[in-house]
C-alpha cells in the first residue's frame, strides 16, 4: 500500500492507483482533457502534468502511478509554466467559435483556460483550417477545428461500444478525428462521443443550435427506452425536453447511455392528451372520474397494466381494484427488441420487472395479454403502448365499457368509454426497477400539459369518489406503504434511493447490512452534487 | 413620560400634541417619519422611523456575480454615488488581494472629490434653504450642475455612474477632463465666496443654526457619527486620514473641525471641506501619472475588445466573466472610504462561488439617525428642518 504526499496532504492508495486517482480522492483538483474515468489512459493532452520526486521530469498524473514515498506538487511553478503552456499550445488554431458553439457554458477548454492560463494570446500568424460541420453519422457534427486531438471518442468507440468506427486522421498539427471512408458513425452509442468530448468538436444533431446550455434545467432521473433503466440527466427549457444524457451510475450503465434512450422524448412531443375523454368529447375531469368510479363495482373487471407505470401508479391500481371488485390484471407492455452486451436491453419496457415486484407483494398473479377474454364487462387498460397490442384492441372493441389511461391522444382513448391523460416518463413521479433488480428514483423533469396527471393520482381520486381509503395520498406514501409489503423493499423510503438508486438483490442476499450500505452510497452521493 | 397623561409644567396644564411629519412632507428630504409630541411649539419626544426607501439592496446583490453590484452601489447615496461605486470595488479588490494601477488609484480619488464637492453642495444649499433664503440653493445647484456634466462626460451618467470596475475603471478620463474640472471649479470658488458672503455672516441665518440641534463630541462618538456631523463636534476622524486608502496619504489636505457640534458649525465644515477636496484635486491634477487604469489580469478585468472578437483566448476570459463572473476567493473583508456624510463601509464575504455570499452596507447616516431624536428634542419644532438637513440624511444609503 503505497503512501505518498500530494500537496503535502498524505493518503494511502492501492497499488496500481494513479496519482490523479489519488489526487480526486483528496479533492486536489488537477486539470485534464484526455481522461475519462470510463476509458483507457492515454496520456496525450499532458494537461494533466505534476512534478514529482521521482522523476526528473514532469509526469502525466492519469498514467504514473502512485509509489510510496512519493511528494506530488500540483500546483508548483513548474507545474503552472506547464499548464500555461499546454493550453496556449491547445489553442494556438482553436476558432473564435464560443459565441455559435454548443459546448460553451458547459467547455472544459474554457473553464480550465480561465482557471489556467488566462494569459492573451500570442499568435500573431493565419491560423491552421480544418474541416468544419462534418457529418460523421445520424447523429453526430465533428467540427475539427475545435477538437483538441485528446482520443476520448476514438477510444470510446474502440473500448466500450465495440465499434471501432473513428480514427485520428493526418499526422501533427493537421491531425483531425475522422470515419474511414464510405463509412459511418453509426453504432448505437455514438451519442455519448459528443458527451466525452471536452471541446464542442463533437455536438449531437438533436441538441445542436437548439439551446444555450446555461438556460437547462436538469433534473435526474432514469431512461425509460429499455429495461436497463440508465441513469439520466433531462435537461429542459420552459417546460420542454431539450436534452437527455446520462449521468454517472456505477449500479446501472457506469457513464453512457444510447442513442434510443437520449431520443425517446420525441415520441411524447406531439398529439399529447390533455383532457379527460368520453365517448368522443372532452368531459370536465371530475365528471369523468365519477363516471369511471360509478362503473367499477358491479362486476368483474380486466385490468391491463403497463410496465411504462411506475411501482405508485401500480400500487394504487391494485389497492382500488382489488378493494372494490374482483379484478383480474395482466401485464402488457411494448413487445421484445434488440439487444447486444452493452447496454440495451430486449425488454423495452422500463419497469416490469418493478410491477411484478409490487403484484407479488400483494398477492396478485398477472396473467399475459393472450388471456385476456372477450366480451368483458370492463377493461381498464394502461399505457398508450398497449393499445397498440393486437389482444388489447379485440378485447377493447368486444368489452362493454373501456377506460383508458394513456399519455398520447388517439382514436382509442377519445372513443373510449372514459380516457384519462397521464404523463410521461418525463413527467412522472415515481420508481422504476431495472431487470437488474436496482430501484431508482424518476422525477418529474417537465409539468404535465392540460388535465394530464399521473396514474396514480388518478386512481386516489376514484379512490375517493368510492369511499375506499388507500394507504397514501402521496407518491412517497405509496411506496413507503408498498415497501412494507415486499421483503426486498422493507424499510424503504425515497431518502434512502439517492442519486444511485438501491440494489435490492444485494439487499436480498445480505438484508439487514445491504440496507445500510445503499444508504451510505446515497449520502456519499449527494455529498457530491 | 407618560404621553397620554395631562403633564403639567410649571403651574400650566397642557396637553401633548402628536403629529406625524412626514414620510410625505415638502420639508422632509427623502422618506422619513418623524413622530412628534409637542407641547406648544416645544418638542418633548421624537420617534424617528426609517425603512420607507429599503429595496433590499443586501440580498439583490446576493443574485448575479460580484460586478453586477456595482450599479446597485450608485443608488446608494445617490448624491455622491461614485464614492460609493470606489468603496465597493476596493472592498471587492481587497478580498482579491489584486493592487490596483496607480493611475486609476489617482483617477478615484479625484472622482471621489468631485462627488464629495457635489454632495456637500446639495447639502449647504438645503441648509440655506430651509430658513428662507432661497438664492444660495440655486447658486449651489448651478455650480453643482456644471460638476454634473462633468461627471456625465467622463462616466455616460449623471447620477447613475457605475464608472468604477473590479480591478479599475470603465474606461479612462476623457480628453480635455482637466480643462472642464478648471472650469468647474472656478464657477464653484466664485460661488462659495458669494454663499460665504450671503450666509456666514448672516444674522438670520446664523439665528437660525447657531446652538441649534447640538450633539457633543461624546454623544456623538457615543452613537457612532462619522463625516462632518462627528467633525463638527469636535473630532478630526476623517477615514481619508485614519486609514489613509488610494493615495491619500501622499496628498496634503486639512480636516476641519467645528466646536459646538450645532448645525452652523455642520454648515462651516462642509464648506471648508469643499475649499479642501478642491485642494485635493489640484494636486491629483499635478501628480496623476499616464499608464493603464486596469489590471492587466484577465480573471478580473474584460479583456480589450479586439482580443475578444479576434483571439479564442480573449473571447473565453470574456465569455467567462460574463457568464461565471469573478472568481473571488473565500473569504471576507470589510473597507471603508469617506463619503459625503462619513465611513461608507463595505463588508463582503466571498464562499469562492462567484457570486457574493453576504454585501453588507455601513451606511454613515444610518448612525446618525439614531442621533436625530437627542438633536430636536427640547428644540423648536421649527428647529427640526434645518437640523435634519444639516445631518443629510440619504434614504438610498439609510434604507438600503
Amino acid at each position: 500500500m503505497p503512501t505518498l504526499k500530494i500537496d503535502g496532504r498524505e493518503v494511502t492508495v492501492e497499488p496500481g492507483t494513479r496519482i490523479m486517482e489519488a489526487a480526486d480522492r483528496l479533492g486536489i483538483p488537477i486539470p485534464r482533457f484526455c481522461y475519462h474515468p470510463g476509458l483507457s489512459v492515454a496520456a496525450n493532452c499532458r494537461m494533466c502534468l505534476v512534478e514529482t520526486n521521482k522523476s526528473p521530469k514532469l509526469v502525466p498524473s492519469c498514467y504514473d502511478l502512485c509509489q510510496d514515498g512519493m511528494e506530488v506538487q500540483t500546483r508548483s511553478e513548474r507545474v503552472r509554466a506547464a499548464q500555461k503552456a499546454v493550453l496556449e499550445f491547445i489553442l494556438l488554431h482553436h476558432p473564435v467559435d464560443c459565441p455559435i458553439c454548443d459546448q460553451a457554458g458547459e467547455c472544459d477548454l474554457q473553464d480550465q483556460y480561465f482557471q489556467y492560463d488566462y494569459q492573451p494570446s500570442r499568435h500573431a500568424f493565419r491560423k491552421q483550417h480544418k474541416p468544419k460541420a462534418r457529418i460523421l453519422g445520424p447523429q453526430i457534427i465533428y467540427d475539427a477545428e475545435r477538437c483538441i486531438n485528446c482520443t476520448r471518442c476514438v477510444r470510446f468507440c474502440d473500448e466500450v461500444a465495440k465499434a471501432p468506427q473513428l480514427r485520428q486522421v493526418h499526422r501533427g498539427e493537421r491531425t483531425y478525428i475522422d470515419v474511414f471512408p464510405g463509412r459511418e458513425l453509426d453504432h448505437p452509442y455514438s451519442m455519448c462521443t459528443a458527451d466525452v468530448c471536452p471541446v464542442g468538436a463533437l455536438t449531437t444533431r438533436d441538441f445542436r443550435f437548439k439551446c444555450r446550455v446555461w438556460f437547462l434545467h436538469g433534473t435526474p432521473s432514469v431512461c425509460a427506452e429499455c429495461s436497463r433503466g440508465c441513469s439520466v440527466r433531462v435537461d429542459t427549457y420552459k417546460n420542454k425536453v431539450q436534452r437527455v444524457v446520462p449521468r454517472h451510475n456505477p449500479l446501472v450503465n457506469h457513464y453512457w447511455a444510447c442513442d434510443a434512450g437520449r431520443l425517446a422524448y420525441h415520441r411524447f412531443e406531439a398529439d399529447r392528451a390533455v383532457h379527460a375523454m368520453s365517448r368522443g368529447r372532452a368531459v370536465d375531469y371530475p365528471e369523468a372520474v365519477q363516471g369511471f368510479a360509478d362503473a367499477i363495482g358491479t362486476g368483474p373487471v380486466q385490468v391491463v397494466l403497463s410496465p411504462f407505470m411506475t411501482c405508485e401508479d401500480a400500487v394504487a391500481a391494485v389497492e382500488v381494484f382489488r378493494a372494490l371488485t374482483s379484478a383480474t390484471f395482466f401485464l402488457g407492455g411494448r413487445p421484445d427488441g434488440d439487444s447486444d452486451e452493452v447496454l440495451i436491453r430486449a425488454d423495452k419496457n422500463p419497469n416490469r420487472r418493478g410491477l411484478q415486484m409490487v403484484l407479488q407483494g400483494f398477492g396478485v398473479s398477472a396473467e399475459p395479454l393472450t388471456a385476456l377474454s372477450q366480451d368483458a364487462r370492463l377493461l381498464v387498460v394502461f399505457g398508450d403502448e398497449n393499445l397498440e397490442q393486437p389482444a388489447v384492441q379485440t378485447a377493447a372493441g368486444s368489452a362493454s365499457s373501456l377506460v383508458v389511461f394513456s399519455a398520447l391522444a388517439g382514436p382509442v382513448l377519445e372513443s373510449a368509454t372514459f380516457g384519462f391523460p397521464i404523463t410521461t416518463p418525463y413527467e412522472s413521479d415515481g420508481t422504476y426497477v431495472n431487470e437488474f433488480g436496482v430501484l431508482q428514483r424518476v422525477r418529474p423533469a417537465v409539468s404535465a400539459p392540460g388535465e394530464a396527471r399521473g396514474a396514480w393520482r388518478v386512481l386516489l381520486d376514484v379512490a375517493e369518489a368510492k369511499r375506499i381509503a388507500l394507504p397514501a395520498r402521496t407518491a412517497a406514501g405509496l411506496f413507503e406503504s408498498a415497501a412494507n409489503r415486499i421483503a426486498t423493499w422493507a424499510g424503504l423510503s425515497y431518502l434512502d434511493l439517492g442519486e444511485f438508486g438501491v440494489d435490492l438483490n444485494a439487499r436480498a442476499a445480505k438484508p439487514g447490512e445491504a440496507g445500510e450500505s445503499a444508504r451510505g452510497a446515497a449520502a456519499s452521493g449527494d455529498s457530491n452534487r | 413620560m407618560a404621553q397620554d397623561q395631562p403633564a403639567t409644567r410649571g403651574d400650566l396644564r397642557f396637553e401633548p400634541l402628536k403629529i406625524q411629519m412626514g414620510p410625505s412632507h415638502p420639508a422632509m428630504h427623502g422618506t422619513v417619519r418623524i413622530d412628534l409630541t409637542l407641547d406648544g411649539e416645544t418638542v418633548v419626544e421624537a420617534d424617528v422611523h426609517i425603512g420607507y426607501l429599503h429595496r433590499g439592496f443586501e440580498k439583490m446583490a446576493e443574485a448575479g456575480t460580484w460586478t453586477k453590484v456595482i450599479p446597485y452601489t450608485d443608488r446608494l447615496n445617490y448624491v455622491s454615488p461614485l464614492i460609493n461605486n470606489v468603496g465597493y470595488c476596493g472592498a471587492v479588490e481587497k478580498l482579491l488581494g489584486v493592487e490596483i494601477t496607480e493611475r486609476c488609484k489617482y483617477v478615484r480619488v479625484f472622482i471621489s472629490e468631485v462627488s464629495r464637492i457635489t454632495d456637500h453642495l446639495t447639502a449647504i444649499g438645503a441648509s440655506a434653504l430651509e430658513v428662507g433664503a432661497f438664492t444660495p440653493f440655486l447658486w449651489a445647484m448651478q455650480a453643482r450642475e456644471e460638476f454634473y456634466f462633468l461627471i456625465e462626460r467622463i462616466t455616460g451618467a449623471r447620477v447613475t455612474t457605475s464608472y468604477p470596475r473590479i480591478g479599475g475603471l470603465r474606461w479612462d478620463l476623457p480628453d480635455g477632463w482637466v480643462e472642464q474640472y478648471e472650469q468647474c471649479e472656478r464657477k464653484l470658488v466664485r460661488m462659495l465666496d458669494d454663499i460665504e458672503t450671503l450666509l456666514t455672516r448672516n444674522r438670520i441665518f446664523i439665528d437660525r443654526n447657531a446652538d441649534v440641534g447640538v450633539m457633543k463630541a461624546d454623544d456623538a462618538i457615543a452613537w457612532g457619527f462619522t463625516g462632518p456631523c462627528l467633525r463638527a463636534a469636535g473630532v478630526d476622524y476623517d477615514v481619508r486620514k485614519a486609514q489613509p486608502y488610494l493615495v491619500y496619504d501622499r496628498l496634503e489636505f486639512d480636516i476641519p473641525i467645528g466646536h459646538k457640534g450645532d448645525n452652523y458649525d455642520r454648515y462651516l465644515v462642509r464648506l471648508e471641506e469643499i475649499r479642501q477636496s478642491v485642494r485635493i484635486i489640484r494636486q491629483v491634477i499635478r501628480d496623476i501619472p499616464d499608464g493603464p487604469v486596469n489590471v492587466s489580469d484577465w480573471r478580473i478585468v474584460l479583456p480589450p475588445k479586439d482580443q475578444v472578437y479576434d483571439t479564442i483566448e480573449g473571447m473565453i476570459a470574456h465569455f467567462e466573466l460574463i457568464m461565471k463572473g469573478i472568481q473571488v476567493p473565500a473569504g471576507e473583508a470589510y473597507y471603508a472610504v469617506e463619503g459625503g456624510n462619513g465611513e461608507v463601509g463595505f463588508y463582503v464575504v466571498s464562499d469562492g462561488s462567484g457570486r457574493p455570499y453576504r454585501v453588507h452596507v455601513r451606511p454613515p447616516c444610518f448612525a446618525i439617525m439614531q442621533g436625530l431624536r437627542d438633536m430636536i428634542v427640547g428644540g423648536m419644532v421649527a428647529d427640526i428642518i434645518p437640523t435634519f438637513d444639516s445631518i443629510n440624511m440619504i434614504g438610498g444609503e439609510i434604507d438600503r
